[in-house]
């Protein structure tokens, strides 16, 4: 067929800054030039297909500062790279751009402590997963158990994990604490998401989805920094639960009808970008601001998403260990987004500081110490930065640093990324069993899809370690605590 | 390409595209609707239980596949209503109407294939050739 758009791997130029960093020189229509964080290992994947040439695009938005820039997890997405990280000024026309933030908007992870080691979960492991598997709905076509009226709704809109908590007692305000942005945007406007995106966020709270969400139980299996690890609360062979889900139907209709709205208000502005899942308007609009109070909706919509699924996988635990879950010390680490566009105050070019609108399109934000938006508790050592790999080697618990903060406006990565497509993915699991290989490794993984365990088996995926090698090698954020896992259930 | 559905998926790292043949923008749109279904259900049998009337009206052939694949996806996550067999009448090439059939997912019957998060503009194009219509469209998964 003729046409027909395949994998093309990038020509332009790249120039070597050192050995983790990569710069895409300012040619044609680029405000800005090109950063790419890596080394040339993972390079050679990434140059494979047009993960770059979208780094270059992004560079084509009106009022991007300092650099279009890519984490070392970069993958080919739709309009931004998935792994992206954009910070545009708005008081000199910086833009937002449904398409830095995704459909799946506040997607993240966050991680859960407990006092079980691996020895304590052993022999229980199976039924554990089982447990888990069964209390908390997954995959496609299932609805949550909990279903919210329209008012209710509104209220998750706006207050998100905060409402879940106090109106239904679904954890403590502790969790609260330890979530990003205490699990609420300001200036969420109910007023502005589609009452299709209502339709399809009313039935769907407390549940994981499918593809690459996943609830992992792992275990801590190295501490590469005894200080941070204590004030987050990990040790070795300690027993932790990762939770990766986002805002469900919910997000994907605001993001949708996001990219109708400014797509078609674009030629107002007189704003033109190389890609149309690139559409964008200026933060100061009203476009550019109704789209924030419905992605700011979504957004809290997903932080009450992962409180209730927190809060179904405690009550699994206390089943299963027949105790209450303060007295298995499940207790939250922190939770993370990374999928959202930001305001948030930061210095660049000299000292001045200034407001910017910050993309993180499958990234991860990474405070550093003593930075007021971080809980008390870890003011001393940086916020926890939560990187999952793929489901059968390790995933990281790491810490921000003022690394991050002079470089990527507080960024890093977001996982390991992909390296197959989900196509090659299934083709190459052909005649295996991605279950019985994995529990070979002592891991038990549960998944209702049939190509779903396939597409997401560890070959997928590049080598966590690769990428937080990059990431800690460049001062972006440093090493805490790496796990491996043991119990999984995916959709 | 499938001769005998018209339609294959792409490859793409971290989404899935369709690309998609029809002697007619009817038979395009038809396939393409097909494919989806395949992507949400697998090869799940689906009965065609209930008949939804469906009119779209576009500003090009392009954003019609669009609509038409996200007001499908819409019905299945809002209704779980699944796909068995459409008709389709085109009015020039930016407007439907017809009727498509399904049911409602059941676990029990259905497989649960991928889910499907959104209908991209990437890359999206819809072609008028001289042997017929051809089209792509990525979804992101």
């Amino acid at each position: 067929m003729a046409g027909v758009a395949v994998p093309q791997a990038w020509h332009g130029t790249l120039q070597r800054l050192d050995e983790y960093r990569w710069l895409i020189p300012k040619t044609g229509g680029m405000r800005v030039p090109g950063l790419v964080f890596a080394d040339e290992k993972l390079l050679r994947d990434i140059s494979q297909d047009q993960a770059l040439q979208q780094v270059a695009n992004v560079a084509h938005l009106p009022g991007i500062v300092r650099h279009s820039m890519a984490m070392p997890d970069i993958h080919w997405g739709y309009g931004f790279p998935i792994g992206g990280v954009a910070a545009t000024d708005p008081e000199h026309g910086g833009v937002i751009a449904p398409g830095g933030i995704g459909f799946d908007i506040n997607c993240g992870v966050r991680l859960i402590k407990t006092d079980l080691t691996l020895e304590d979960i052993q022999p229980k492991r199976r039924q554990l997963v089982q447990a888990l598997f069964d209390a908390i709905p997954t995959g496609v076509g299932m609805s949550g158990d909990l279903t919210v009226t329209r008012e209710e709704l509104e209220h998750v809109m706006v207050r998100g994990a905060r409402w879940v908590v106090e109106q239904k007692g679904y954890g403590v305000p502790e969790d609260v604490d330890h979530t990003e942005s205490r699990g609420a945007l300001d200036g969420a406007d109910p007023s502005k998401v589609s009452s299709r995106a209502y339709q399809r966020g009313g039935d769907q709270l407390g549940t994981l989805g499918s593809g690459n969400h996943f609830l992992e139980v792992q275990v801590v299996e190295t501490i590469f920094d005894e200080e941070a690890a204590d004030a987050f609360g990990v040790s070795l062979g300690r027993v932790l639960v990762m939770i990766h889900s986002g805002s469900r139907g919910f997000g994907y209709q605001v993001c949708e009808d996001y990219l109708d709205v400014i797509g078609r208000a674009m030629s107002k502005y007189q704003i033109s970008v190389p890609d149309r899942q690139l559409a964008c308007v200026p933060v100061h609009s009203e476009e550019g601001n109704n789209y924030l109070g419905a992605m700011r909706c979504a957004a809290n919509y997903a932080w009450a998403n992962r409180q209730c699924l927190m809060h179904l996988m405690r009550t699994v635990f206390e089943r299963v260990f027949g105790k209450p879950w303060r007295e298995l010390g499940l207790h939250l680490i922190y939770d993370v987004a990374h999928n959202i566009a930001k305001l948030e105050r930061h210095r660049f070019s000299g000292n001045q500081e200034r407001v910017l609108c910050v993309h993180r399109k499958g990234a991860t934000r990474a405070f550093p110490p003593h930075h007021p938006d971080i809980p008390n508790a870890y003011r001393g050592v940086g916020q926890p930065v939560i990187i999952p790999g793929d489901m059968g080697r390790y995933s990281y618990l790491l810490a921000g640093t003022d690394g991050a903060m002079e470089q990527t406006f507080g960024t890093v990565c977001h996982g390991a990324g992909r390296v197959m497509s989900r196509h090659q993915a299934v083709r190459e699991a052909a005649g295996r069993s991605i279950e019985q290989e994995l529990a070979q490794q002592g891991i038990t993984v549960m998944g209702r899809g049939r190509k779903g365990l396939a597409e997401e088996q560890p070959k997928a995926y590049k080598d966590v370690n690769d990428v937080v090698d990059v990431v800690h090698g460049a001062g972006l954020a440093k090493r805490v605590a790496r796990m491996r896992p043991v119990g999984v259930i995916k959709g | 390409m499938s001769q005998h559905k018209g339609y294959e998926f792409f490859e793409h790292t971290a989404d899935t595209g369709l690309r998609v043949e029809g002697q007619t923008l009817e038979e395009l749109l038809v396939r393409a609707a097909k494919g989806l279904t395949e992507l949400l259900v697998e090869d799940s049998a689906v009965a065609a239980r209930e008949t939804r009337a469906i009119m779209l009206r576009a500003e090009s052939a392009e954003a019609l596949l669009l609509a038409w694949l996200k007001e499908l996806l819409y019905w299945f996550n809002t209704d779980r209503f699944v796909l068995a067999s459409v008709d389709l009448q085109l009015v020039g090439e930016t407007q439907l109407q017809g009727s498509v059939a399904g049911e409602r997912f059941d676990p029990a019957k259905h497989a649960a294939g991928t889910e499907v998060k959104g209908v991209t503009y990437h890359q999206l194009h819809v072609e008028h050739t001289p042997q017929g219509w051809e089209a792509q469209v990525i979804f992101d998964v």
